[in-house]
């Protein structure tokens, strides 16, 4: 009895000390794939804040003159750089334009190809998925003279357009599926109710598949937020330029580079992906529970 | 009857007389005159001149006379606009390259002001200090197809054939002409040939520099030289008497001695410095007679040696220098780890302004005095003659200019002696009018000053539209046989193959 009241009383003990060891392994994996990135950050920021930073990440000495350019000109050697407001604002249009373009187009085209009978749809769909699958800069070129027929180049708009077209197949493969997965009842039910399919779409689909534009809408920013090759190629007037290109300025050639600014215009380009993940990340994470009964 | 036709005869005659006396007497003392005033008024209008002729007569006659008074009026002038674009690129330090154009536009506003002429003149200038060439080059012939490309474009001289030949650029000749004796009557000879492409100008001389071998004091007084020995080393290079070869001997030994790390150091991409080695070996790239580039044999193997004996014989010069950073480069090169560096005049400028030093940061210019010296580039052979490679920058106007008139009349502003000077003193280049050596600043600049000789040794670049697929050939050779890939002589077998193989080289470079 004692003896088997002593074992009683170990097993949970080693059922402990596993699960501890276990979480523990479970961590240090984590962690131990992550601390790259980490440190990336915890350099950016070091590095924005401090006159010099020692074996990599520990600061000396604070300054906050890598932020100057928040609140007056830069001078770069001699040259004297943009400010850096409207040039966010470049990439602040971008973003959002490539977003709308994206998540619009793909919305629709995610709902016609999950819901309706569209022609030779299998082959269509392969045909989307081998588009995204040609790398962005062998078009270039093409693309170059497509817009520049079109007289576009040299605009914002040129690249949101590029961005967005080359994005879509990608996000209409992914809000396709997210459209799959709401039942063929939940509609049924809308349209019996008196719901023109335009309505059925609009009013009860779409909140159920909130996550999915959450998905599209963010990948779809980032995209428009990164985008550097386009905008390198097809605008020429440095008043256009997005944040990308005046962070590659800031490297230049290695030859000039100061640290400080340049990890501090970095944090800040990082800033408002951030924002828009975490306005976004709620729609993103949760899981469509609602109108789910008999699925 | 005879009677009657006598009298009539004396009549006629009488009359006659009367006639000639009254009108000699009446010139010599007349009464009156008639004065007619005719008057020619000249008026601008609109751009337009109006030659108006006013005559007035019938006043009090005393004497008969034409008078032709001339009077200009100026008319209310029509405002003029001018606004011109403008690229350029390089280091930071010359973004007076830029910054030139605009200052040379206020100054015409100023100017046309004083005479009372509404002139406002915009500039909207962009200097790409970031990327390497190959992306300024690559914006340009984009904007080109685009229809984008500035007024002005600031490039380097041996551009001209490729931009002139695929007509992205327009003749200067007219406009030079124009405004010869006002900005441009002083600018040397050797840069018009550096601009002059098909018997045409193409181009207004930007700056223009030399590159000098840097050598770092301390080393050399480490190995034992005098004060004397080392201020004299430039002219005994100047005359031939140390060659590239006393270079590296002298190298190995600050090496050996381990004074520096390195004993030679050379830039870690195609350029002028490299080619440098060539010309010192008696060697040609260009046959401006026939327009052709040349390959001489004999002093490219002389080269490639030379590139061999240092990074893997004597091992002075590292062997993986082409991967180098430029940052890295300069670092090693203001702290003294390298006892002999091929750079540039602009560089004496940029270690000022750039924080390579470790320590010290952007070294002041007293520290550049303290350790450097500087001179031609050795010949290979004894008593040989010294070279240094001139890269002139240049200003060409765009053919989609919409103004190119008024491009050229900026440029001639631009070239006035106070815009040379300030580039030249703020990014170490050398001006390019022979009155802006005259200046005070420029007299104030004793670098300049000390390295102004060197353009009498100046080499320069082929001014051939495959010169950049050329170059590139040769880079290749160098950097494999420093990488130990191939020896001198395959090297110089694998540009002569690369030439041969390649349809548009092989009918474009002359081997010899």
């Amino acid at each position: 009895m004692g003896r088997s009241q002593e074992i009683y009383i170990r097993a949970p003990r080693f059922g402990n000390i596993n699960r501890i060891l276990g979480k523990a392994v479970l961590y240090g994996v984590v962690t131990a794939m992550t601390l790259p990135i980490i440190i990336m950050y915890l350099w950016l920021f070091m590095q924005s804040v401090s006159e010099k930073v020692l074996i990599g990440f520990i600061p000396s000495g604070f300054t906050a003159d890598g932020w100057r350019f928040l609140w007056g000109p830069v001078k770069f050697g001699e040259v004297l750089l943009p400010p850096i407001w409207p040039i966010t604002l470049n990439s602040l249009i971008i973003a959002l334009g490539v977003t709308g373009i994206e998540v619009s187009i793909a919305l629709m085209a995610g709902y016609a190809l999950s819901r309706l009978r569209v022609p030779f749809r299998d082959s269509f769909l392969i045909l989307i998925i081998i588009l995204h699958a040609f790398p962005g800069i062998t078009l270039l070129i093409a693309i170059f003279y497509l817009l520049n027929v079109m007289g576009l180049i040299n605009t914002l708009l040129s690249v949101i357009i590029a961005k967005a077209a080359l994005e879509i197949p990608m996000a209409t493969w992914l809000i396709k599926g997210f459209f799959d997965a709401v039942p063929w009842d939940v509609e049924a039910s809308a349209l019996v109710d008196g719901c023109s399919r335009l309505q059925a779409w609009y009013k009860v689909i779409l909140p159920l598949v909130k996550p999915g534009v959450a998905a599209v809408a963010i990948f779809a920013f980032l995209a428009g937020w990164n985008e550097f090759i386009y905008a390198l190629t097809f605008i020429f007037d440095p008043n256009l330029y997005p944040l990308s290109i005046h962070i590659i300025g800031l490297i230049g050639e290695f030859r000039y580079v100061d640290y400080t600014l340049l990890a501090a215009t970095a944090l800040f380009y990082s800033i408002p992906p951030l924002v828009f993940f975490v306005i976004t990340q709620k729609a993103f994470m949760k899981v469509p529970l609602v109108g789910m009964k008999g699925a | 009857m005879a009677q009657t036709k006598w009298a009539a005869i004396s009549i006629i005659l009488l009359l006659v007389g009367v006639g000639i006396g009254y009108g000699i007497w009446g010139t010599a003392a007349p009464a009156t005159v008639t004065e007619t005033i005719t008057q020619t008024k000249t008026e601008t209008v609109g751009g337009q001149t109006i030659t108006v002729t006013e005559t007035a007569a019938g006043t009090t006659i005393i004497q008969t006379q034409t008078v032709t008074r001339t009077q200009t009026v100026t008319a209310a002038m029509q405002p003029v606009e001018l606004a011109i674009s403008v690229w350029a690129a390089g280091d930071p330090a010359s973004v007076t390259r830029v910054d030139n154009i605009v200052n040379a536009c206020n100054r015409l506003v100023k100017f046309a002001g004083t005479l009372g002429a509404p002139y406002t003149c915009t500039i909207e200038e962009t200097y790409y200090h970031r990327g390497g060439w190959e992306d300024y080059e690559k914006k340009i012939f984009l904007a080109f197809e685009a229809g984008e490309l500035p007024d002005i474009i600031a490039v380097g001289h041996e551009w001209i054939p490729v931009l002139a030949d695929k007509g992205m650029i327009v003749p200067l000749d007219e406009y030079i002409n124009k405004y010869w004796d006002f900005a441009f009557f002083d600018v040397p000879e050797t840069l018009w040939n550096a601009v002059r492409y098909k018997g045409k100008l193409w181009a207004i001389p930007q700056d223009t520099e030399a590159r000098p071998l840097y050598i770092w004091k301390p080393a050399l007084k480490g190995l034992g030289w005098s004060d004397e020995e080392i201020a004299a080393l430039p002219e005994k290079i100047k005359n031939g008497e140390f060659t590239l070869d006393d270079m590296l001997e002298v190298a190995k030994q600050a090496v050996d001695a381990g004074l520096v790390k390195y004993g030679v150091l050379h830039r870690p991409t195609p350029g002028g410095e490299l080619w440098q080695v060539i010309f010192a070996y008696g060697g040609k790239l260009w046959n401006p007679d026939t327009g052709n580039m040349v390959l001489d044999k004999e002093a490219m193997q002389r080269a490639l040696e030379w590139f061999y004996r240092a990074s893997r014989e004597l091992q002075v010069l590292p062997q993986d220098m082409t991967t180098w950073s430029w940052r890295s480069i300069h670092t090693a090169v203001v702290s003294g780890e390298t006892l002999f560096w091929f750079g540039g005049t602009w560089h004496w400028a940029e270690w000022q302004k750039v924080e390579y030093h470790p320590e010290l940061g952007a070294v002041p210019e007293s520290y550049l005095w303290e350790n450097f010296i500087f001179a031609l580039v050795p010949s290979g052979f004894q008593g040989g003659k010294p070279v240094t490679l001139s890269h002139p920058f240049v200003y060409v106007v765009t053919s989609q200019s919409e103004n190119p008139e008024g491009a050229a009349l900026v440029l001639a502003v631009a070239s006035q002696p106070e815009f040379d000077v300030a580039h030249a003193v703020g990014s170490a280049h050398i001006p390019v009018r022979k009155s802006s050596l005259e200046h005070p600043a420029m007299k104030a600049s004793k670098f300049l000053s000390d390295v102004a000789y060197m353009l009498d040794y100046a080499t320069f670049l082929p001014m051939h539209p495959l010169w950049g697929k050329y170059r590139k050939i040769i880079y290749d050779a160098i950097a494999a046989v420093e990488l130990g890939k191939m020896a001198p002589a395959d090297a110089l077998k694998f540009i002569e193959d690369s030439i041969k193989a390649d349809p548009e080289l092989s009918t474009v470079v002359e081997i010899v």
